[in-house]
């Protein structure tokens, strides 16, 4: 079969729109976790995500609705929690990590979920996309496109310097925690595609391809937007033709990204010397 | 320097949480002065900005700036229009902002605001600045990749962009090496000269703040005292 013959299959054809929309959306959030230091806690939230997918899992829901639960109540958790505790948001992004890995794995055993449908957690499976969950992927992904249009000043102020934007005027704060809601929700979506353990692949990825050559914020959510669309398409694509895993194909795609990018960006850099 | 007061604080106690910072403070900050105010760190410099930024508010006493009562958040909001603030040099993170962008920033709640896009007269006014700044030269290039002092002019010109009667400077050339930190001095000598500015240098080190204030005060125990 070739790859145009899978183009006519309604499931491919779910899966490649669902690539485009997380890539060209989510993966703007990127720039937003590696500017702002969020990287322990975007890992807690991965977690959480797990949590709350194994938890709809075992009571029938879809995984994609119970992990964005999980996770919208966790971005809303963790600044509160973390001061209750008297520790710093990335030491109650560790516990919250652990703690929901660990409750993940006791519900998983304790409701006798198949081996495979648990794994199916950390890897992902783009292919059994429904159509409810490509709305909310486009949903997710136009709202990116939309907040970061509106408020490109002030986002760009506060990951410039936090500090700074207050002392202008902007709501810094207000600004960071909804960037990491969104965080959270992108993370959220991309583990129901590529899995908890490949997430990383999808958000942060083509944002660091994207950051080493851009001169701009524009220039850098512009290239991690179109590095995302090539990676997770170019990798359910390349999963179709060559009948490969797609979360582990849409990895590697977007880690060939961040070598061509590194290389382009020390020949620019060599260029100019 | 004129013997009106720019800045007029009395009694001030502000801090966090239940822990107060400054104790009882008063100071008075005259029009066209330039005064440095140096102490160890966890003094309160850093806290006293905060609250005539209007971030702060007060746990008892008054602040005024030009004439103004910061005692309600929309004072405090409309205040912090009227100061022009350079923060400590920071070492920049990787995101890429240009000279020019990041002047710009200092247009924020003067022209520029949530669903206001910079206008011909903001980016007129960040060429002027750079010029001033003799900065131009760099107008596009990415801030990460400047000097220490070239990072220093770039916040003070987003400070001069705001158009703002007085500046606050922290640690303004703590960070620098000796030529920098001359350029660094004239520059701030030259603008407040030109721009008729009122300007508040804080500092761990009362040497850094020499060649700069008109007179210099020591933040000690929450108070302020004549050094």
């Amino acid at each position: 079969m070739s790859l145009f013959d899978f183009l006519t299959i309604p499931l491919f054809q779910k899966a490649l729109i669902g690539a485009f929309l997380s890539g060209a959306g989510l993966s703007l959030l990127g720039v937003v976790i590696l500017n702002l230091n969020l990287t322990t806690i975007r890992f807690a939230l991965m977690h959480i995500g797990l949590l709350g997918a194994a938890i709809a899992m075992v009571l029938g829901f879809s995984p994609l609705v119970g992990a964005m639960v999980g996770i919208l109540l966790a971005s809303l958790l963790l600044g509160p929690a973390g001061d209750f505790l008297n520790m710093d948001t990335g030491v109650s992004g560790v516990l919250f990590m652990t703690g929901s890995l660990g409750l993940a794995f006791l519900i998983f055993y304790k409701a006798g979920v198949p081996a495979m449908d648990a794994f199916a957690l950390f890897s992902g499976s783009i292919l059994a996309l429904s159509t409810i969950e490509i709305w909310v992927i486009g949903g997710l992904g136009v709202l990116m496109i939309l907040v970061f249009f509106l408020f490109y000043r002030e986002i760009q102020m506060v990951l410039f310097n936090q500090e700074l934007a207050e002392s202008l005027g902007v709501p810094a704060k207000g600004i960071r925690n909804a960037l990491l809601l969104l965080t959270g929700l992108a993370i959220g979506v991309n583990i129901r595609m590529v899995g908890v353990l490949l997430v990383d692949a999808a958000v942060l990825l083509p944002a660091i391809a994207a950051l080493s050559i851009a001169k701009s914020l524009r220039g850098a959510l512009i290239l991690s937007a179109f590095f995302g669309i090539l990676s997770q398409v170019g990798g359910v694509a390349f999963s179709m033709a060559y009948d490969c895993p797609s979360g582990a194909s849409i990895t590697l795609a977007a880690v060939l990204m961040v070598c061509l990018a590194a290389i382009y960006g020390h020949i620019v850099k060599s260029i100019r010397r | 320097m004129t013997q009106e007061a720019v800045v007029e604080i009395r009694g001030l106690v502000a801090g966090y949480g239940r822990h107060p910072v400054l104790h009882k403070l008063d100071l008075m900050v005259w029009h066209g002065e330039a005064l440095g105010i140096a102490g160890k760190n966890g003094a309160g410099k850093t806290t006293l900005f905060k609250v005539i930024l209007g971030l702060i508010a007060p746990l008892a006493g008054s602040v005024s700036v030009q004439g103004q009562m910061l005692d309600t958040p929309r004072v405090r909001r409309l205040v912090r229009c009227q100061i022009g603030y350079v923060p400590q040099l920071h070492t920049p993170g990787k995101m890429p902002v240009s000279v020019h962008d990041a002047v710009l920033m200092g247009r924020w709640s003067k022209g520029l605001g949530f669903f206001k896009r910079p206008t011909m007269q903001d980016r007129q006014k960040v060429s002027e600045i750079l010029q001033e700044i003799g900065m131009s030269h760099k107008e596009w290039q990415e801030v990460h990749l400047l000097s220490g002092g070239e990072q220093q002019k770039v916040s003070i010109g987003r400070a001069l962009v705001r158009e703002a009667p007085i500046l606050l400077l922290d640690e303004p050339s703590t960070y620098l090496d000796h030529g920098s930190q001359a350029e660094i001095i004239e520059l701030i000598r030259t603008i407040q000269l030109k721009h008729h500015l009122t300007l508040i240098m804080i500092s761990h080190d009362p040497e850094h703040l020499e060649g700069m204030s008109d007179r210099i005060l020591l933040l000690k125990n929450g108070r302020l005292e004549e050094r």
